[in-house]
């Protein structure tokens, strides 16, 4: 052993704070982030928890009651053909999450793999991946989603009904949508990834790790996707209420889950159709484009709380 | 070209030793390419045909000033420069094995002899993962110790570079740059490396951490018997610590010697210049300065002649029109230099 003395202190009183918990107590520290939080939960909560209600009350008619406004027996009030808004609207809420969620899933996986791939391998791979980007970014994504319905619902309800699930058709149109919306979002994530990825190859801590004799998937996956998460945090934090955007267009156009399933969208398009200059129908558009804008709202304050509690730049 | 053959060869006198690494007539070019096809318009030409030697314990000096291509040399004799991005041509001999020569899983296997220390002590560790970790991965992906007995020998690094082993489970924020740097110094340790080639390792840092972690090295290579390829700009840093030193000017090597020589009696204006640079502690201080003229030439259009010749004091007509070889100066056969007008 060596006979240095090294005059610095070695021992640290504070205990190791890793560069996450650094992140989520700033995170935590910031007021729009934890109401962001609360808001969502709430709707969470609410939207899942009441699923053993809302899965056998959500269509069920009652004629007799139809159009009635909001009162102690409906707190919403009632549709068309007399179902209970209230049902419709926690039910449609948690599919609605639900596509948001699942989307931005697909979403990042396939950004982040593109993105990463691209970036490392660089040269022609890059060119040729970056290039099929340029072009689904040139086609619009409703005609996308509209020829994947066209291609696949027939096939997953098929198989649905194969397997023995109910609601085959609506299942199918969701897991489209969400496969759809997912298969379309990922482009801007993947060029996010890729310029990222670019940069954290040429750090001296992953040509360390090639000098080490690191293969490939030892450098993606522990130098550099644990640097990439801070950027595929909060997008996908911001995919979320985009994709539940899409979805409630797609759905209030018709071309997105078909009713009887409800989502926020279709509830709001029924809505829409459901006025008329005699009577006003408030609470048919009112609870689901409200629902849409606190949900979209608290989401939104989440990701650019991630953001900032995240942003290298900070650290 | 003949002055692309090591002076041994050229003098057909064998070498004493078996150097630990030769470099032999290393180039590196970056393709500078334009234009929508992508068209190769011209070349970088950062290292220019560089023969090197280094010896088992011994450290090398590379000086140079910014942008003469010494970062670049080195990254070339680790085979760090992704395929494609540069045209290399030349061999780097590491214990007679030429590194360009061998396949992926051999080279893979030769990494472990040859270990790199950065300049740049914030970037050269991993900010998500833990010091234990970062030390440890060198032997995770050569398998040297069972994965048990990695946290003991991590340990053991960590104490090697003057720390407690309680501070593997720390992350890099929380270290100042030279404790950084001597984390990065651990973990080009782990594999027990022959060669460790140190990029500026201390230019980064304040000037009583820098003699803190040139003592470390020093400790370490008598130590663990260690050759250094030691690339810097300051040549008073490189004077102290090398055996020999290398003088690069625009791609080329231009002049070495053994350290004292080399300071003492430099042949080449350009090292002339560069020593005449280093401050000396003495107040009557009578040595006048050479201050160089002009700026450096680009490496994408360099000058004919002597690369140096735009710069030079004494330059001559010959010196604008033929390249100097490496010659003998001095009468020393350790010593060579690139210059017409010098003897």
């Amino acid at each position: 052993m060596t006979s240095m003395e090294l005059p610095i202190s070695h021992r640290m009183i504070a205990p190791a704070r890793s560069p996450l918990r650094l992140a989520v107590d700033r995170f935590l520290a910031n007021r729009l982030a934890v109401l962001g939080l609360v808001g969502l939960s709430f709707f969470v909560i609410a939207c899942y928890g009441s699923l053993p209600w809302t899965l056998h009350t959500f269509n069920q008619q009652n004629l007799s009651e139809a159009l009635h406004g909001p009162s102690w027996r409906h707190w919403m009030g009632t549709d068309t053909l007399g179902r209970d808004l209230l049902s419709r609207f926690l039910l449609g809420g948690a599919i609605s999450l639900l596509i948001g969620v699942f989307s931005a899933i697909v979403a990042v996986s396939i950004g982040l793999t593109v993105g990463m791939v691209s970036g490392y391998v660089g040269g022609r791979v890059d060119a040729l991946l970056m290039r099929g980007v340029d072009v689904l970014y040139g086609l619009p994504y409703i005609l996308l989603v509209i020829l994947l319905r066209v291609a696949l619902v027939g096939r997953i309800s098929h198989f649905f009904t194969g397997i023995g699930l109910p609601q085959s058709q609506g299942l199918a149109g969701i897991v489209v949508l969400l496969v759809g919306i997912g298969g379309v979002s990922w482009l801007t994530m993947a060029r996010v990834i890729r310029s990222q990825t670019m940069s954290l190859v040429n750090q001296p801590y992953v040509e360390a790790a090639r000098a080490t004799g690191a293969g490939p998937s030892r450098i993606l996956l522990r130098h550099i996707l644990p640097n990439l998460i801070g950027s595929v945090a909060v997008y996908a934090a911001l995919t979320v209420p985009n994709a539940i955007l899409a979805e409630s267009f797609l759905s209030f156009l018709g071309l997105g889950v078909q009713p009887p399933v409800p989502t926020w969208g279709n509830l709001a398009a029924a809505g829409v159709e459901a006025i008329n200059p005699i009577h006003t129908q408030w609470w048919l558009i009112t609870w689901p484009c409200a629902g849409l804008t606190l949900a979209l709202l608290c989401l939104n304050f989440l990701g650019d709380a991630l953001r900032d509690a995240l942003d290298v730049r900070t650290r | 070209m003949e002055l692309n053959t090591l002076p041994e060869q050229r003098l057909g006198k064998e070498p004493a030793q078996t150097p630990l690494l030769e470099v032999r007539d290393l180039s590196v070019a970056f393709p500078i390419r334009s234009g929508l096809l992508q068209t190769v318009t011209g070349r970088i030409a950062a290292v220019n045909h560089i023969s090197l030697r280094i010896n088992p314990g011994e450290t090398l000096g590379l000086v140079g000033e910014s942008g003469c291509g010494k970062t670049t040399a080195g990254r070339a004799i680790l085979r760090l420069i992704p395929h494609g991005i540069a045209e290399i041509s030349g061999q780097v001999l590491f214990e007679s094995t030429d590194i360009y020569a061998v396949h992926a899983a051999r080279l893979r296997a030769m990494r472990r002899h040859i270990q790199v220390i950065f300049q740049d002590p914030v970037g050269s560790l991993n900010p998500r993962m833990t010091v234990g970790a970062m030390i440890g991965e060198p032997l995770l992906v050569h398998r040297l110790v069972p994965k048990a007995d990695i946290p003991a020998r991590v340990v053991e690094l960590l104490q090697k570079v003057g720390f407690t082993g309680d501070v593997m489970n720390r992350y890099p924020h929380e270290f100042s740059g030279g404790q950084r740097q001597r984390i990065g110094i651990a973990r080009a340790l782990a594999l027990n490396p022959r060669l460790i080639v140190c990029d500026e390792p201390v230019s980064a840092l304040d000037v009583s951490i820098q003699a803190q972690v040139l003592n470390l090295l020093s400790d370490l290579q008598s130590e663990m018997g260690l050759s250094y390829l030691f690339i810097a700009h300051n040549l008073a840093v490189v004077e102290h610590f090398s055996d020999r030193i290398a003088v690069m000017y625009l791609g080329r090597i231009v002049e070495t010697a053994e350290a004292r020589t080399l300071t003492r009696d430099p042949k080449h204006p350009y090292t002339q210049a560069l020593l005449s640079a280093v401050p000396k502690p003495e107040v009557n201080r009578t040595d006048h300065r050479i201050v160089l003229q002009g700026e450096v030439p680009s490496p994408a259009n360099p000058p004919s002649g002597c690369p140096f010749h735009p710069r030079c004091p004494i330059a001559t007509e010959r010196c604008k029109r033929e390249m100097p070889p490496m010659e003998i100066k001095g009468g020393d056969p350790a010593h060579y230099a690139a210059c017409w007008e010098t003897s």
